[in-house]
């Protein structure tokens, strides 16, 4: 089907019962397709909404999806409108305002529809907006509370004696004591990531983004609660514990990726664990009751800019990333050039979401492949304006196979990469795990491809009409299995892609210009699904 | 000696050849005069000026700085265009440096059925503002394909009319 929108589709169809309801970017339609009659449009919503919210948004127009709960479909969109749509027939039933689009706020992700309540959080890091998770009541749209990730204790929603970091109380003042003066009041640590919940704990989880600016010089600190995974109660939003994964971030590395919830045992004993996989490279598992930090591991070997996380809990840097000189673009300084730093801004992995498989225990990673030079420089903050303060360039790892991405299976215990296959263009697809040890997941170039989840082999591909920056989901219907997924190249990858990446410390000798992704795809808007064979 | 003229037969030919095409792009880039650590053509148009071992002027290498922290999250790096905005160093081929000047400070749209383009205006953002003239430079260079992909490697020094200048505009 075509969706009539030429613009990056993220996310996926949302299927419940006989309906499937499909997104798409600015304006964000919403479609509700009938199953059970061929797929006949049963109603179409389209907001209205202010053209120029496009131009505020980082790195293209996308939405990551709508979701469901109680008879509703929850649409969040691009200029931070929360609607509330009758599932059966599309009128509105709530709407909410959830941010400000002239001061740079803008939304690009989803909700969680939990308990009696539906989860929001808010883009615009690159605005110097402070982030913050909003909770409205599922049933009137009425704001029960909201928590920056920021600010003062009664704003950021902490316990100063309960709220743990590593096992230790935060303390009081935790959200305004790593900056300098007031700039948390434009902090960044945006919440436009994916969103999971624990309902026998009463928490939910999700990350924060990177601190404004990305000139780490300007703002002198730890930088708290930026690019921390959150543990909070759903029904106050009262934080139990956080976890700070990159303390004062010198390279864009925005904590927002999906917060994946598994039962595992460790050493023979069962337990609750999260599984994280970072834009600065690392993978981390921690027990989600208590926040403890259990592994953290380079999912990508060409990770440079640390050497590690430190796991001692008797260390002063436990649970700190031990920051490598040369790549640091603090130390190196203002108008410095730092190259060769890997991941690039965009992270080994964006929030494309990873899978998890519970028979083999093993997730499915989309990755990045790419390396940067990052050079900070000052900037002065303007309301509704970009504050970004550093110059980028961009190129696939250097020394490694050429292409931009890897899919890999990933042993979240061991802190190891099972398998590895490699892949021309980043991997910015979502993946799937089935229960019939068939992992799938889409390519840039438009593949989607369906791999054996144990080695890795190839079992399937077949070419949709674009580039694939959207999750691959599934549903069953009348006893039959289908995949479904979203067609249409965007976002940052179609940003950063499309005129292919040139190293430019490769020399004169070095054969310049990589795969260019214009030469391999084009902009698009389709959603495909597939019937599996029995 | 004759290759001397050799080349120069070269750069006539190079020349006529660009002038047949000039109602659709903009050849005009020698930099004829400094002033205030910039290069400016004979009609007053700020220009790059790239020396014959590939140093560019200060002022383009700091709009390559600035394109790419400002810029390239819609137009893509180093101005080649992405799937989301128009690639700006064949843009400013065809767009003449006050026309330029309109569309950043005041922005503009094509929103209709078949395409959703806005870009904001950045009249107010001293981090543009203060660095317009350097990118225009920058994307000409580009444009031109005399400055390539990537950072440029050799750039000149700051000269101290520069720093003034830019201290004076972002008021540091």
């Amino acid at each position: 089907m075509d969706l009539g929108v030429l613009r990056g589709h993220e996310g996926s169809p949302l299927v419940i019962g006989d309906t499937m309801y499909v997104h798409t970017p600015f304006p964000n339609i919403v479609y509700a397709l009938d199953l059970a009659n061929d797929g006949k449009i049963k109603w179409k919503y389209e907001p209205k909404q202010d053209p120029n919210v496009i131009p505020v948004m980082c790195c293209d127009t996308v939405n990551r999806g709508v979701a469901y709960a109680e008879g509703k479909i929850f649409l969040h969109q691009a200029d931070t409108k929360v609607v509330a749509l009758d599932a059966e027939t599309g009128e509105v039933v709530w709407e909410v305002v959830n941010g400000d689009p002239s001061k740079g706020e803008t939304n690009t992700a989803t909700v969680l529809p939990i308990k009696d309540k539906v989860i929001a959080g808010i883009s615009g890091g690159e605005f110097g907006v402070r982030g913050s998770v909003t909770a409205y009541n599922m049933e009137t749209g009425e704001q029960e509370w909201r928590a920056y990730s920021m600010g003062p204790d009664s704003d950021i929603l902490v316990d100063p004696a309960t709220t743990t970091h590593l096992g230790e109380p935060v303390g009081e003042n935790s959200g305004t004591n790593t900056w300098e003066g007031d700039q948390w009041m434009i902090g960044g640590g945006t919440t436009w990531g994916w969103y999971s919940a624990d309902l026998d704990e009463n928490l939910f989880y999700y990350g924060t983004g990177n601190p404004s600016t990305w000139n780490p010089a300007q703002r002198p600190g730890d930088n708290r609660w930026s690019m921390t995974v959150m543990a909070r109660d759903i029904d106050t939003g009262m934080a139990k514990w956080f976890y700070q994964m990159t303390p004062h971030d010198e390279w864009d590395y925005d904590g927002i990726n999906e917060m994946i919830l598994s039962e595992q045992a460790i050493d023979g004993t069962e337990r609750k664990l999260l599984t994280h996989f970072d834009r600065n490279g690392f993978g981390y598992t921690l027990d989600r009751v208590t926040g403890e930090l259990l592994v953290a591991e380079k999912y990508d070997p060409v990770v440079n800019w640390a050497t590690e996380v430190v796991m001692d809990p008797s260390s002063d840097q436990y649970g700190r990333p031990q920051v490598v000189a040369q790549y640091s673009t603090e130390q190196n300084g203002e108008d410095v050039n730092s190259t060769g730093i890997c991941p690039a801004a965009l992270g080994s992995k964006d929030q494309q979401p990873a899978a998890y498989s519970p028979d083999t225990q093993l997730f499915y990673v989309p990755t990045n492949h790419v390396c940067m030079d990052y050079e900070p420089f000052q900037v002065s903050y303007t309301a509704g304006q970009p504050y970004v303060g550093a110059t980028l360039a961009m190129y696939p790892a250097p020394d490694s196979h050429g292409g931009m991405g890897n899919f890999i299976a990933w042993d979240n215990i061991a802190g190891e990469i099972k398998w590895s296959i490699p892949e021309q263009f980043s991997v910015w697809s979502g993946a799937l795990a089935t229960a019939g040890g068939v992992v799938f997941y889409g390519t840039l170039e438009g593949y989607l491809k369906a791999v054996d989840a144990e080695t890795g082999e190839e079992l399937y591909r077949f070419k949709t009409p674009s580039g694939i920056i959207g999750n691959v989901m599934t549903y069953e219907r009348d006893g039959e299995q289908y995949i479904g997924i979203l067609s249409g190249v965007g976002g940052w990858a179609g940003i950063g892609l499309a005129a292919g990446l040139t190293n430019p410390n490769d020399g004169l000798g070095a054969v310049g210009g990589y795969a260019a992704l214009s030469d391999y795809t084009a902009l698009g808007g389709q959603l495909t699904v597939f019937k599996l064979p029995n | 000696m004759s290759k001397m003229r050799l080349l120069l037969a070269a750069g006539i030919a190079l020349t006529l050849g660009q002038s047949a095409v000039a109602q659709e792009e903009i050849t005009d880039t020698a930099a004829d005069y400094e002033e205030g650590g910039r290069w400016y053509t004979q009609h007053g148009i700020p220009t790059f000026k790239v020396e014959e071992d590939g140093t560019v002027d200060f002022a383009t290498f700091s709009g390559f700085r600035r394109y790419n922290a400002e810029c390239f999250q819609c137009h893509g790096p180093d101005g080649a265009g992405g799937s989301y905005a128009p690639a700006l160093q064949e843009s400013v081929m065809r767009l003449d440096y006050y026309e330029f000047q309109d569309i950043v400070v005041n922005g503009k749209q094509e929103v209709n059925a078949a395409q959703n383009l806005v870009m904001p205006a950045l009249g107010q953002n001293p981090n543009v503002m203060c660095y317009l003239d350097d990118i225009y430079t920058y994307l000409r260079a580009r444009g031109t394909d005399t400055v390539g992909r990537g950072r440029p490697a050799k750039k000149q020094d700051k000269p101290e009319a520069f720093s003034e200048a830019e201290d004076a505009c972002m008021g540091s």
